[in-house]
């Protein structure tokens, strides 16, 4: 059976989401966004409306005949085409399309019985454009230009981003549930190095919706895009419930990621770090140092301060660290800056809303859109199947869309860590001070002008 | 006589230092010492415990890089109401005693 969870849609305004503001719970889409049931594909584009099919009769059939055959195949209601005898059938509810068209095949004096197909737009030479739902609220994309970075580059399950997190959505164990909208996420063997198990899934939120941004399964009408989606993911838990870990466990969890072999290759190519500490660590500058000596990318969040010190690691010299804009792509206030800094991306303000087209304000919030579990019914219940599309802020969530490009980077054919690094930061559009300045390093990404200056596939 | 009566008065009518009213700027300017003197005792208090500047285990790391900052609501918290409520010793060693507030009471 084909899952199903809410579908988000349109309704409310920002002054709602405003007074949201004050709960534990990240203000998610469907606080500005009314909710109804829809089914989910389990895989790929949706290519049938739900519930209806086509059915054309013979030219000597009487309409009251038809009728009469369209009710006994499970039609609700028909619409006649004003060319012919051909309708649209509206199903009854627990009607499937498969039995109704068996049962119009078989019937004298029909014509042909098909599904009614969902027709498309023809993508744009050298654009992609995804079809899910909530892609156009992800602002934090089209900052990005993420449809013509898509026409050169989508990535694929060769490269792996490992996050190491609080765990990842990512499969049905215990009480852990998969979150829907990773139906076609191609995930490698995980590791939980806070409960020392296999089973790295996430108990706090923060991962599930770091790891959405890199790839979330797009173009499959369902929720929302992410950055790098052809690409794999590896869950690596640690950090526990409560977003907290140590140095030692950070460590391990490098040294997992970039010691993992599949069929005798090292996927992982880029790690992405959405945490950090006060204090530098020995072990993790030292895991670093492998990591990037073995050909691994390594992404750290700048911080959630907004205090002129970078926090470690992404304060290392070998790490790519990361502040954050919000949707004017003005520092975001919470985003730490200093001599460290390599680049910034979004990563939102929930207090504004900046996103709408034109900049006129869309009534949300300008976060990160994307899915993970509601937190409250995580703690309140113990349940983390309670997903949704949530706007969430911060350094970890500019993070992401960094170690996303860095992915697609190494699809393009760039193998060295600091060559991925050049590339990113030496394409960023210059943001604040000319040239590299402490709030904006670099300046904002620009994946369409790293990804065009490499490779081939342009 | 009248030129020095004048003098006197002027005199008598000066506010000495200690007298001068307390401006807007006076007041941050103090606030902002005292509460560098308390964040500098709290540093301390945490230092020879071995915590980290959110009082926990020296090589503590956290999602966001700081406990401070609630990614999911954009709330961000103050560093020492935070170490205060983990660690109400650290209060009482560091935070300017307050005064009661007026109970109704009070005559």
């Amino acid at each position: 059976m084909h899952p199903s969870i809410r579908f988000l849609a349109f309704f409310a305004t920002l002054a709602a989401t405003a007074g949201l503001a004050g709960h534990r719970r990240p203000l998610r889409a469907d606080d500005v966004y009314r909710v109804a049931s829809v089914r989910i594909p389990e895989r790929g584009l949706r290519a049938y409306r739900d519930g209806e099919v086509i059915v054309q009769f013979k030219e000597a059939v009487r309409d009251r005949d038809a009728s009469d055959m369209m009710h006994e195949a499970g039609g609700r209601s028909a619409r006649r085409s004003q060319f012919g005898p051909r309708y649209l059938v509206q199903l009854d509810d627990g009607f499937e399309i498969a039995d109704a068209l068996d049962r119009l095949r078989t019937m004298p004096g029909v014509d042909f019985a098909e599904p009614n197909g969902i027709a498309r737009a023809f993508q744009r030479a050298g654009f992609f454009t995804p079809h899910d739902p909530f892609y156009t609220s992800q602002w934090h994309f089209r900052m990005l230009n993420s449809e013509r970075m898509w026409g050169i580059q989508k990535g694929d399950t060769s490269v792996a981003v490992a996050v190491l997190d609080t765990g990842i959505a990512y499969e049905d164990f215990g009480p852990y549930r998969k979150a829907p909208d990773f139906g076609g996420t191609v995930f490698l063997q995980g590791k939980d190095f806070i409960n020392n198990d296999d089973h790295a899934n996430d108990d706090n939120f923060h991962g599930t919706h770091v790891a959405s941004t890199i790839a979330e399964a797009t173009d499959n009408n369902v929720g929302v895009a992410g950055l790098a989606f052809g690409c794999a993911l590896m869950p690596v838990k640690v950090l526990d419930a409560q977003g907290v870990g140590s140095f030692f466990i950070v460590s391990e969890g490098i040294d997992y990621a970039v010691n993992f072999t599949q069929n005798g290759q090292h996927p992982v190519k880029v790690i992405n770090l959405s945490l950090g500490g006060d204090s530098a660590s020995t072990s993790v500058r030292q895991a670093v140092d492998r990591a990037v000596a073995a050909g691994v990318t390594v992404v750290a969040a700048a911080g959630n301060d907004g205090v002129g010190k970078v926090s470690f690691p992404a304060s290392l010299p070998n790490v790519i660290g990361v502040g954050a804009v919000d949707g004017r792509k003005m520092k975001a206030p919470y985003s730490n800056f200093g001599p460290e800094l390599s680049v910034v991306a979004p990563g939102g303000d929930l207090r504004r809303d900046d996103t709408g087209p034109d900049g006129v304000p869309d009534g949300r919030p300008d976060g990160v859109l994307q899915q993970t579990f509601d937190p409250d019914t995580a703690e309140r219940e113990g349940r983390y199947d309670d997903f949704h599309y949530f706007f969430v802020v911060g350094t970890s969530q500019a993070t992401p869309h960094v170690a996303a490009l860095a992915a697609l980077l190494y699809r393009q054919g760039i193998t060295q860590p600091p060559a991925i690094k050049a590339a990113i930061e030496n394409t960023a559009d210059d943001l604040g001070a000319s040239g590299r300045d402490d709030m904006f390093g670099h300046g904002l990404i620009n994946p369409v002008a790293a990804l065009r200056g490499y490779g081939l596939n342009q | 006589m009248g030129l020095l009566l004048s003098l006197l008065l002027a005199g008598a009518l000066e506010a000495s230092p200690k007298d001068k009213p307390v401006t807007g700027k006076s007041k941050a300017t103090s606030a902002k010492a005292a509460r560098a003197r308390e964040e500098k005792c709290v540093d301390q208090w945490l230092a020879r415990r071995k915590l980290d500047p959110y009082g926990m285990p020296e090589g503590t790391m956290y999602a966001g890089g700081t406990p401070l900052f609630d990614e999911a609501t954009g709330r961000q918290t103050d560093r020492l109401e935070y170490v205060y409520r983990k660690h109400p010793e650290a209060k009482a060693a560091c935070a300017p005693a307050r005064r009661a507030p007026r109970r109704s009471t009070d005559k």
